[in-house]
């Protein structure tokens, strides 16, 4: 039986300690820590939403969540994206309940209420039904405003958050957004369709941490790989750079020798050269693969470049590793691609993309699987009397170089848990509300 | 998706055609539950293609939620070929050791084209249990493009499945639908 935590703040303070290396077992599906998580980071924090290719037009919707709550993210006809709670201030009834569309309106399908693009109740005749016989006295359309988060975007993604004075986006980002722009700020990106959705039993932090802090996976986890012959050897997560960008984001990218050439299409070159500073171009030269995770849950993939065909391929991504209970989560993969790629490129991109990753791909199958047997240790261990510790040191005294052209701290080679440190430090701050999300 | 593949000349059940190509689902279905993946690539023709398409919500008057630019597989023979190969390593953590699936069809509906392939449409469940895992369950639909080579075998052409679900409740797809 579960017993709850007399004082989870204090049990945490005590055993958490990232600079030392150390994280309790405990934290990745403790019922009473999730609970923290959803009040003071997922309730405060900025969240990825969805990308600007996703709202094509005025009244283009989906229906995305921050934490569990379901939300709207919605063009208005003024062109302005906002983001409300997804919830009738009637009754808290669901007021979008496909998963995207377009719209004048939301109707609430209770009672009638109805809003405008802009989350406003629209009033009198066309806002309640029998508005004036039901409510004499008259409606405070300014009370009936849909709940709203705080919206700001950057290179074509869209954030929200709940904290509505608290640090802008670019703060929170900081030094990520150098190492975004190559991934997302490259080019124009688009979408391709709608999300696979998929429910792994699994606390969320265990794919967020996999993406930000752990290259070193790869080789065990992955080693069908090598054994087929998709790659040259096991030494394919190894070659390149941990980078540790603080805030708790982190990232790995894996570089190829500059000799061989861009792996990415030649027609773009101009394309990507308006994008980037002459760094940043340089290193997109020299991707072979790039995996990353934004604080606290969204990750981005450029996944190991393969031969599909005589030509080497990657389908990239973005991931939202969406909770819903301490130890289950809701995996939602969308795959990008450069607007205005080669229909070829495009084409082999969204092959490779299914194939390797998502609920069917040959990677995800084997990751999702160790995180689920992590997750049945985890809720195992929370009745243990004595608290089961873990190894996160790697790369503990390790220096970071000094001649990387990308800020934060780069370590030679993608094996460092450095970022992994620094997002369970930037978590435990969260959840003990010290300093902030 | 659902309009070509029932054009044609309808084939009813208790015909020799019908037969024979319940004959063959009933084997696909035996071979894939049993391991025998390369019996199982051997009735696929060369140019076979294998899509499941995401599904999603959408109201009814904006059709059935089926996206054909965002899938959940999208394969030909040689990836289906890797994905088998794969799951022999023993380094397919996914399956090692194996799910236990039981595949069910039926809703066999038959159709013979101009061109002399069969379009054939089926309902499928689908149930796997791993380790001492609880049952995970997929239903859906098939859409299968049969063409008979020239030794006289009906081959699977195309396969669509289409999904019942917009969320899949399955940690992955690591079998074969």
């Amino acid at each position: 039986m579960y017993m709850p935590n007399a004082d989870i703040r204090a049990r945490l303070e005590a055993t958490v300690d990232p600079e030392a290396g150390a994280i309790p077992m405990f934290v990745y599906t403790d019922p009473d820590v999730y609970r923290l998580e959803l009040e003071n980071l997922f309730g405060r924090t900025w969240l990825y939403v969805a990308h600007e290719s996703e709202l094509p037009e005025a009244g283009s919707f989906v229906v995305r969540r921050m934490g569990e709550q379901s939300v709207i993210v919605g063009r208005g006809d003024d062109e302005t994206v906002r983001v409300f709670l997804n919830s009738c201030r009637h009754r808290g009834m669901r007021l979008a309940n496909e998963d995207f569309g377009c719209t004048e309106m939301w109707r609430c399908p209770y009672h009638g209420f109805t809003y405008g693009s802009k989350g406003e109740f629209l009033g009198t005749l066309i806002g309640a039904p029998y508005e004036r016989q039901a409510y004499p006295e008259g409606l405070d359309k300014e009370a009936l405003h849909l709940i709203e988060a705080r919206v700001e975007s950057y290179r074509g993604m869209i954030f929200a958050t709940w904290n509505l004075d608290g640090p802008s986006l670019d703060e929170f980002l900081g030094n990520v957004r150098w190492y975004l722009d190559i991934v997302l700020g490259r080019a124009e990106m688009e979408v391709v369709g709608v999300p696979q959705k998929w429910i792994v039993p699994s606390g969320w932090k265990l794919p967020s941490e996999n993406f930000c802090a752990d290259a070193y996976h790869t080789a065990t986890a992955h080693s069908f790989l090598a054994r087929l012959k998709l790659v040259e050897g096991v030494d394919f997560g190894r070659d390149g750079y941990h980078v540790d960008p603080g805030g708790g984001h982190g990232l790995g990218i894996g570089v190829h020798d500059p000799a061989e050439g861009s792996y990415f299409p030649d027609s773009l070159e101009a394309e990507y050269a308006r994008n980037l500073d002459a760094e940043q171009l340089g290193l997109l030269h020299r991707v072979k693969n790039f995996h990353g995770n934004v604080f606290p849950n969204l990750s981005f993939l450029i996944p190991n470049f393969i031969p599909m065909g005589d030509q080497l391929v990657s389908g990239m991504m973005l991931r939202l590793w969406q909770p819903i209970g301490p130890d289950k989560l809701e995996v939602w993969s969308w795959h990008l691609v450069e607007r205005d790629a080669p229909a070829q490129w495009k084409r082999l991109a969204r092959k490779m993309y299914v194939q390797t990753f998502g609920v069917s791909g040959m990677f995800d199958q084997d990751d999702t699987e160790n995180w689920e047997a992590q997750t049945l240790n985890s809720n195992t261990a929370l009745t243990r009397p004595d608290e089961v510790m873990l190894h996160y040191a790697m790369g503990i005294s390790a220096a970071p170089l000094d001649d990387f052209p990308g800020p934060g701290a780069a370590y030679d080679g993608k094996f460092s848990e450095a970022a992994g440190r620094t997002f369970y430090r930037t978590w435990l701050d969260a959840l003990l509300a010290r300093g902030a999300a | 998706m659902t309009e070509s593949i029932d054009s044609g000349t309808r084939i009813k059940p208790g015909t020799d055609l019908y037969a024979e190509v319940s004959d063959l689902l009933l084997r696909e279905a035996d071979a894939l539950d049993n391991y025998r993946y390369d019996e199982w690539l051997g009735m696929l023709t060369e140019d076979v293609t294998y899509v499941m398409p995401v599904r999603t919500s959408q109201f009814l008057t904006d059709g059935k939620g089926f996206h054909g630019d965002a899938t959940f597989f999208s394969d030909d023979r040689e990836s289906l070929t890797t994905r088998v190969r794969r799951l022999e390593t023993e380094f397919a953590w996914a399956e090692t050791p194996p799910s236990r699936t039981r595949h069910f069809i039926s809703n066999v509906l038959v159709h013979e084209r101009e061109d002399g392939e069969l379009g054939v449409r089926s309902s499928f469940m689908i149930t796997r249990t791993r380790q001492d895992h609880g049952y995970q369950m997929f239903t859906g639909e098939r859409q299968d493009r049969l063409r008979r080579g020239e030794d006289g075998e009906l081959r699977f052409a195309g396969r669509v499945i289409l999904p019942d679900q917009t969320v899949i409740t399955a940690t992955n797809l690591s079998v074969l639908f």
